[in-house]
């Protein structure tokens, strides 16, 4: 697959609402990394996360990955909600919960978003809204670096998830067939 | 004679409950307490401002109001927080305060006189580079936080080694409801100037509180006015001499005037130049001493009054820096990058700019506290924001205006007694 820029892809899916705003250049940091969204209230989301953001960082160094860790998953369930953040990694009942408005979300609307790998028991989701070339250029960052992952699912039982996003699945089936 | 002597303890008992103090009150208090974890969850609190926003409380002239307030960011925050935190702030939620109170006998039009009486800190406070916020925001581009341990004799942090910041508390955001006329005007002017690219956070639902009024698709949506800058009503003026003892004067725009307080600082220094003073969560106690029939007009924003607060507050000993408003060839720096930004670029030298001249004695202060003292950049520009001044020095020496940034060199343990 022919990769163009990570960060100009990112960048054009740029909302201009916080453009002139105090806060414009925060937006701009948001955009310009890709931020792993994980929460303080699972203990194992986040140092997960800093795993994978190492691994993404050396398949697509023009990722800018980083970590960014919520106080809950509420917060997270919020943030992904307005799409402040498009990528979150959280366990599987979590993940669930939001996408189906049950459990600790009950009374919420169910939470619109795909599924890009997982690990063990944490799920990397996506924004409906994200770009497909990026969600396929993450996916292949993920399938690159599978020796440095624990836990990954095999590429095999991926395919098999209910909630792949289809840049993913394609992703996947091109890595499977190569 | 063990008669006499259990007489003689008994009579020192009795004289011991009898001269206790503590059941002898004369305040009259009016409390606003926190409810629940966040802004969200507290009916006191709340983060637009607008004429309607319900008071909370109505207090007389000359009672203790005493207010319950949240950090500035209703973060989270504790004393465990990494950097990964500040990437997942809301930033629809800035930032929360605590009341509006109706003080009694007052109309539009008149002004009122609030003493600030007592600030208690909570235990915990933080100060953070938030990424694409503060005045080097361009150099500074990555997340960092300080957090640190507080007390009334200093705040100290694992993260900043032989440093101790004085207490020096006082409301960084404290204020009165605008009335619908100044929202209208406040609202115009804003856009106007969003219209040629200044930084201005126009009126937003997302996070809004109290989300029936200014919350998404709520009919005050669009007049409810962001926190972020200080106006005519006060608010986030982040004036560090408005400290306990201060008696500061604002203009009312609503009948019962709405005064309103939060975003506490424990410590900040002139220029908050990082974004953020030690931000802290604390129980502000605020008076009401006199009104000022009539006297609105006569004030175009708020105004502080004073004795000796403003010299307990000088460093002993300091070190200060000198700017003058250079720069790089081809730099426009965030705070030019509007109007007609671009023509600066190639000078070297701006005409009569404090803000490049003050921008020019921070970065020498920078430099200094990491060559001198060890600090990491980002450790020096937190210290900054919470113990530097930046000063003017004179506005008449065309075309290097000067501004100093001083530090009070108290700060370091090395050189305090323990």
């Amino acid at each position: 697959m022919k990769r163009r820029s990570f960060l100009v892809a990112a960048l054009l899916a740029a909302p201009s609402a916080f453009g002139h705003s105090p806060w414009g250049q925060y937006v701009v940091y948001r955009q310009k990394h890709l931020l792993i969204m994980s929460s303080k209230a699972d203990p194992n989301s986040y140092p997960y996360s800093e795993v994978l953001v190492k691994a993404l960082n050396r398949a697509e160094p023009s990722s800018k990955a980083r970590p960014a860790r919520a106080k809950s998953l509420e917060r997270c369930y919020n943030l992904f909600s307005t799409n402040q953040m498009q990528f979150m990694l959280l366990p599987r009942d979590a993940t669930a919960q939001m996408l189906l408005g049950s459990g600790e979300f009950a009374g919420k609307p169910p939470l619109s978003m795909f599924t890009i790998y997982e690990f063990g028991d944490l799920v990397l989701s996506v924004h409906p809204e994200m770009k497909s070339n990026i969600v396929r250029i993450v996916t292949h960052a993920v399938l690159e670096q599978l020796e440095y992952l624990p836990a990954a699912a095999k590429p095999e039982a991926m395919l098999k998830s209910s909630n792949l996003h289809v840049e993913a699945h394609t992703a996947i089936v091109t890595y499977l067939a190569s | 004679m063990k008669k006499i002597l259990g007489c003689t303890l008994m009579s020192l008992l009795w004289a011991t409950a009898y001269a206790d103090t503590s059941d002898q009150k004369w305040m009259t208090i009016v409390e606003i307490e926190k409810q629940g974890t966040h802004c969200v969850d507290d009916p006191n609190c709340f983060n637009r401002y607008h004429p309607e926003i319900p008071e909370k409380a109505s207090a007389n002239l000359g009672d203790m109001i005493i207010y319950h307030t949240r950090d500035a960011l209703d973060t989270g925050f504790t004393l465990e927080s990494i950097p990964a935190d500040l990437a997942t702030v809301d930033l629809g939620l800035v930032h929360p305060m605590t009341g509006p109170v109706h003080i009694n006998g007052v109309k539009r039009g008149d002004a009122i006189e609030v003493e600030v009486v007592d600030i208690v800190p909570d235990q915990y406070g933080y100060t953070v580079i938030a990424p694409g916020f503060g005045f080097l925001r361009d150099i500074f581009t990555e997340p960092y936080i300080i957090n640190w341990q507080l007390t009334r004799t200093g705040a100290v942090s694992p993260g900043m080694p032989g440093i101790t910041v004085p207490y020096e508390a006082f409301p960084g955001s404290i204020g009165v409801m605008p009335g619908m006329p100044e929202v209208v005007k406040i609202k115009a002017r804003e856009a106007d100037l969003a219209a040629v690219g200044g930084a201005v956070l126009t009126p937003s639902g997302a996070g809004a509180l109290p989300a029936d009024l200014c919350g998404p698709g709520a009919r005050a949506e669009s007049d409810c006015l962001r926190t972020i800058p200080p106006r005519e009503n006060g608010g986030n003026m982040d004036v560090q001499q408005m400290q306990i003892g201060t008696r500061i004067l604002f203009p009312c725009f609503i009948d019962g005037c709405g005064l309103f307080v939060g975003d506490v600082h424990y410590a900040q220094g002139d220029g908050e130049v990082s974004g953020t003073a030690i931000e802290m969560g604390s129980v502000t106690t605020l008076r009401v001493r006199k009104i000022h029939k009539g006297k609105a007009s006569s004030l175009d924003m708020p105004v502080t009054l004073g004795n000796d607060q403003i010299i307990d507050m000088e460093p002993t000993r300091y070190y200060q820096t000198v700017g003058i408003p250079i720069k790089a060839k081809g730099e426009i720096p965030p705070t030019h990058q509007y109007l007609s930004g671009a023509p600066i670029a190639n000078l070297e030298n701006l005409n009569e700019d404090l803000t490049l001249a003050a921008r020019h004695a921070l970065l020498q202060m920078i430099d200094y506290l990491v060559a001198e003292h060890g600090l990491t950049k980002e450790q020096a520009y937190v210290l900054s924001s919470v113990a530097v001044d930046l000063r003017v020095g004179q506005v008449v020496d065309v075309p290097n205006y000067v501004v100093t940034a001083v530090l009070n060199l108290d700060v370091f343990d090395k050189f305090r007694h323990y």
